[in-house]
């Protein structure tokens, strides 16, 4: 099994839903990988955030805004030509040995964008729909656009990477 | 002495019936839409009203319903769909209870993983969408919903 294997069953694996086969092979895999087990345990801590978060939504503090609007403009990227405006969370892939800890808290993140953006009581018979984490593949970016009592959330899917390749001497990730 | 023994094989049969019925697995039933969008036509389906001014985020003028399905979602069953253009829909519960539901939604194609969500589903509740995948002169969308 390869790192890039162990990436795309990593979910199936968090879920404990992958078949004993490819679970053993990939516990064989995650033992001599510390790369992989970095990403496996940022996942981890990532479940448990969000958790926590969901759990703890309804008495959060309005005051929270201006830290999240600081945290995305630390991990906003250029958004692809047809997102519109009103998109508030953007996220891209990028490598991801580079970026797990970005990806964690770029998906928290988005998560207390989705709880958070609109603090108005929804309606009873449309309950608001909640996006904890988002994550694009290999050669797809996806960006969130928030839901609100009247709007649900939206998860636009580009299948060419939104994120140009940083240019040599570029440090600013 | 007889009535006793009544009373105890009444007991017994409950209690055998009892343990012979399985426990009730949670479950919840996920309508899934997959919606054309396309600047070739104008107008929205009218089964898709209810989205429109969801669609009022994007830039195409028309909006029409090609496809869909019921997934039936019970404890750690993935549930899979087949998308156009080759693609899968996979829905992989997490957590249900009758307040919602936690999903993971993915979608592939030809193996590759084009976007894996976590999202949280209230029963008669808003719904989430996906898409932008390409398709035809236009994209396709998902309206991913939990049913009461």
């Amino acid at each position: 099994m390869t790192c890039s294997t162990v990436d795309e069953q990593i979910h199936a694996y968090l879920d404990g839903e992958l078949p004993e086969p490819a679970r053993a092979a990939a516990e064989r895999h995650l033992a001599g990988c510390a790369a992989c087990r970095e990403r496996l345990a940022a996942f981890q801590g990532l479940g448990r955030l969000l958790r926590r978060e969901l759990s703890a939504a309804a008495g959060e503090p309005p005051s929270l805004w201006p830290a999240i609007e600081r945290r995305l403009g630390d991990i906003a990227v250029d958004a692809p030509a047809r997102v519109p405006a009103r998109g508030r969370a953007a996220v891209g892939r990028r490598a991801w040995r580079a970026v797990v800890p970005a990806a964690a808290a770029a998906a928290a993140v988005i998560a207390a964008v989705s709880l958070f953006r609109e603090r108005e009581p929804a309606a009873p018979s449309e309950a608001p729909a909640q996006v904890a984490s988002v994550e694009g593949g290999d050669r797809s970016s996806v960006v969130l656009l928030a839901g609100t009592p009247s709007e649900p959330p939206i998860i636009l899917v580009t299948e060419t990477p939104a994120i140009p390749r940083l240019s040599e001497g570029d440090s600013s990730l | 002495m007889n009535r006793a023994r009544a009373w105890s094989f009444v007991l017994a049969l409950a209690a055998g019936l009892g343990l012979a019925q399985p426990a009730s697995a949670m479950s919840i039933s996920v309508q899934v839409q997959v919606i054309y969008a396309t600047n070739n036509d104008t107008g929205v389906d009218p089964a898709l009203t209810p989205h429109a001014r969801s669609f009022s985020s994007f830039r195409y003028s028309a909006y029409k319903r090609v496809g869909g399905r019921t997934l039936e979602l019970s404890d750690t069953s993935t549930a899979s769909m087949e998308l156009p253009g080759g693609r899968r829909l996979d829905v992989f519960p997490r957590t249900l209870t009758p307040d919602g539901a936690d999903l993971r939604v993915a979608v592939y194609e030809g193996g590759q993983k084009l976007v894996v969500s976590l999202v949280r589903l209230v029963p008669g509740g808003q719904p989430i969408i996906v898409g932008g995948f390409k398709h035809e002169d236009g994209a396709l969308f998902l309206s991913i919903r939990a049913l009461r």
